[in-house]
């Protein structure tokens, strides 16, 4: 336990120096205030004690330095003084001072107040370290709820499921949720999508989705082998069998989960849902540029022991559009308390509906975030969009020229959002490479071309099975750096953090030459 | 040009300042800067409020930082609350949430000046 002494009259100084290393204490000693805080600036002292009046910085303004400091651990304060009437403590106090002692001092008497310092500390350690480990057990429970929902309950869009185009995204919210959904391909013209909500948040919320989603998946293997004369089991059957499965645990647990189970058939042109309390499906219809909200009438999975599922129909032409969505999408909310509603879905997806699915849920993600600042998120957001009819060429390879200079970073950032979304990634996978992209460009605007606003700056995407792969294809000076280490981070720096970011955000980064004058950098991002 | 809006509020000693727009990174770096660079003269604490700012890049950072600097020459500091996702994740990758505090909400930033 480190003491600092301030005081700036040498013989109490040295009275008190002796006196405290004769109690077995570690002492330092400043002869003012000043640089008793330079000496609490360079390193942490437990207890300090000084002098009310010195020159410059006093006891009082001494103290305040300290409690303004915000360091972590508690620094004990002790106020030398002679004069001891009430207003004085008062000021001491308010300045944040612990105690207070008259001088000349009584030796018993300041070993005693040393002793009530240490207690105070000691339990101050304590329930500091207390706090931290609670901190951190909730981090790591954080985190495996994350790790839960990315790998058990969210899933990529299905691949050959030809006669439709989807995307999918699903924004996790602070506090884990039970959000899922799944796709199950019967052939390239028939598709099941489902999306569910468990009730509740945190882990057990989103154990009972992954239990849930399990259990519809199960429930079709099942059926479909049951039935080996072509039919596929109707989404009423597969959703009531999995409701004998689950129906009594959630019960049990007193838990529900909302559902809305589809399935969409292109050759018979008719879409078939079993609504669990769900959120309404918005259909677009193209013929009529209109949006319908669906919705059935079937409890919550888990509401009531004996339920008997019903379904309905819902004709459908090539370039309609489904949207499944979680209620955190409408209840998202604005600082001021506004939600995001499902009048403004209804009225985005109206706008946009003739995108494709990507670009649509670009938009979507883009207005909740602006709508929400990025905050509030209560709930999990949790979008599918189906749009019916061959997709309009799925592209291999895409690409877009934009004018060499800084202003037009946002767009190129927008570009390369709309081409990872169209290859899979997911929001976190989206913003790593929106970033690792940005700071490549950034450097060939500056270095290569000196924003000048002159030259053109290709932006080609090619589609990976796993990823997608972005080459910025740019004429001038190239550029090749070598290993890039992690930077030391401290306040001193001014930059260089470019390279590193680049290569940290994205799985891989080459740079290289296409022909004489006309260079690229190349980054891959993989999809686990 | 899309620079950053920056709009300030003082309450008890302490400035809250809120930036908004659609990037702090090279394109608007140096604007920020220019418009920053009188704000730490005769403040000290500060909160700044990263709400609505969407992106952050590595130049950002470096403007960020320098706000910092200029704080602590005063004997002062510079707290971030309210730190959209992205742009946390930058932080995090560069490390540059150990030197600076980043809170949930403004209030909570401030009342750590305020103890």
């Amino acid at each position: 336990m480190k003491i600092l002494i301030a005081d700036d009259e040498q013989v109490s100084r040295m009275v008190l120096d002796r006196t405290l290393r004769a109690l077995d204490y570690d002492v330092d000693v400043a002869v003012d205030g000043r640089q008793a805080w330079e000496m609490l600036e360079a390193r942490h002292y437990s207890i300090v004690i000084a002098d009310w009046v010195m020159p410059e910085v006093d006891g009082i303004e001494l103290c305040q330095r300290i409690r303004r400091a915000n360091v972590e651990a508690y620094t004990y304060v002790i106020l030398l003084t002679s004069k001891f009437e009430k207003t004085d403590r008062l000021t001491g106090l308010t300045a944040g001072a612990d105690d207070f002692i008259t001088k000349p001092f009584d030796r018993a008497e300041l070993s005693a107040r040393l002793g009530v310092a240490r207690r105070i500390l000691r339990m101050e350690t304590e329930l500091r370290d207390a706090k931290q480990r609670i901190e951190e057990k909730r981090r790591q429970e954080i985190e495996i709820g994350a790790n839960i929902q990315r790998s058990l309950l969210m899933a990529r869009p299905p691949e050959g499921a030809t006669a439709f185009e989807f995307a999918a995204m699903n924004l996790p919210s602070t506090a884990i949720d039970g959000d899922f959904f799944d796709f199950f391909v019967h052939r390239s013209t028939v598709v099941d999508v489902f999306v569910g909500d468990a009730m509740g948040k945190g882990i057990p919320a989103a154990l009972i989705g992954a239990g849930t989603k399990n259990t519809l998946l199960r429930s079709i293997s099942r059926l479909l082998s049951d039935t080996s004369n072509g039919h596929l089991p109707s989404p009423r059957d597969v959703v009531q069998t999995a409701h004998s499965t689950l129906a009594r645990e959630l019960i049990r647990l007193n838990a529900f989960v909302t559902l809305e189970y589809a399935r969409l058939d292109s050759e018979r042109k008719v879409a078939t849902f079993v609504d669990c309390g769900h959120t309404k499906v918005l259909h677009w219809v193209a013929k009529e540029q209109k949006t319908h909200e669906l919705s059935g009438g079937n409890f919550p999975i888990g509401f009531v022991p004996e339920e008997t599922y019903g379904q309905f129909e819902v004709p459908f032409a090539d370039g309609d559009v489904f949207c499944f969505y979680s209620d955190g999408v409408t209840d998202a909310r604005a600082s001021d308390g506004d939600f995001f509603g499902s009048d403004r879905l209804v009225d985005l997806l109206g706008k946009h509906a003739h995108e494709s699915p990507s670009e649509l849920m670009y938009r979507l993600r883009e207005a909740i975030r602006s709508h929400t600042s990025d905050l509030d998120l209560d709930d999990d957001f949790t979008v599918v969009i189906v749009r019916v009819g061959s997709p309009s060429e799925p592209w291999e390879s895409t690409q877009r020229g934009f004018r060499s200079h800084l202003s037009s970073l946002t767009e190129m950032r927008q570009f390369v959002g709309f081409v990872g979304l169209d290859c899979n990634l997911d929001a976190k996978e989206i913003d790593e490479l929106q970033l690792a992209t940005h700071e490549a460009l950034t450097n060939v605007i500056m270095h290569a071309h000196e924003n000048s606003g002159q030259e053109v700056v290709d932006i080609e995407a090619e589609r990976l099975t796993n990823g997608i792969r972005v080459r910025i294809v740019y004429t001038g000076e190239g550029f090749a750096p070598g290993e890039v280490d992690e930077p030391s981070m401290n306040i001193y720096r001014e930059g260089g953090w470019g390279l590193f970011i680049i290569q940290r955000c994205v799985d891989k980064v080459s740079y290289g030459t296409l022909r004489p004058g006309v260079n690229y950098i190349e980054l891959v991002k993989l999809t686990p | 040009m899309n620079s950053v809006q920056i709009t300030s509020h003082k309450d008890g000693g302490i400035v809250t300042v809120y930036l908004s727009g659609q990037a702090l990174d090279a394109s608007n770096v140096q604007r920020f800067r220019h418009d920053t660079a009188t704000m730490f003269d005769n403040e000290k604490f500060f909160v700044f409020v990263l709400k609505d700012l969407k992106f952050v890049d590595s130049s950002g950072i470096g403007a960020l930082l320098s706000c910092l600097r200029k704080a602590h020459a005063n004997g002062g500091d510079v707290k971030l609350a309210e730190v959209p996702d992205n742009v946390k994740s930058l932080f995090e990758l560069v490390r540059m949430d150990r030197l600076f505090e980043i809170f949930a909400t403004k209030e909570d930033a401030a009342v750590t000046f305020r103890s």
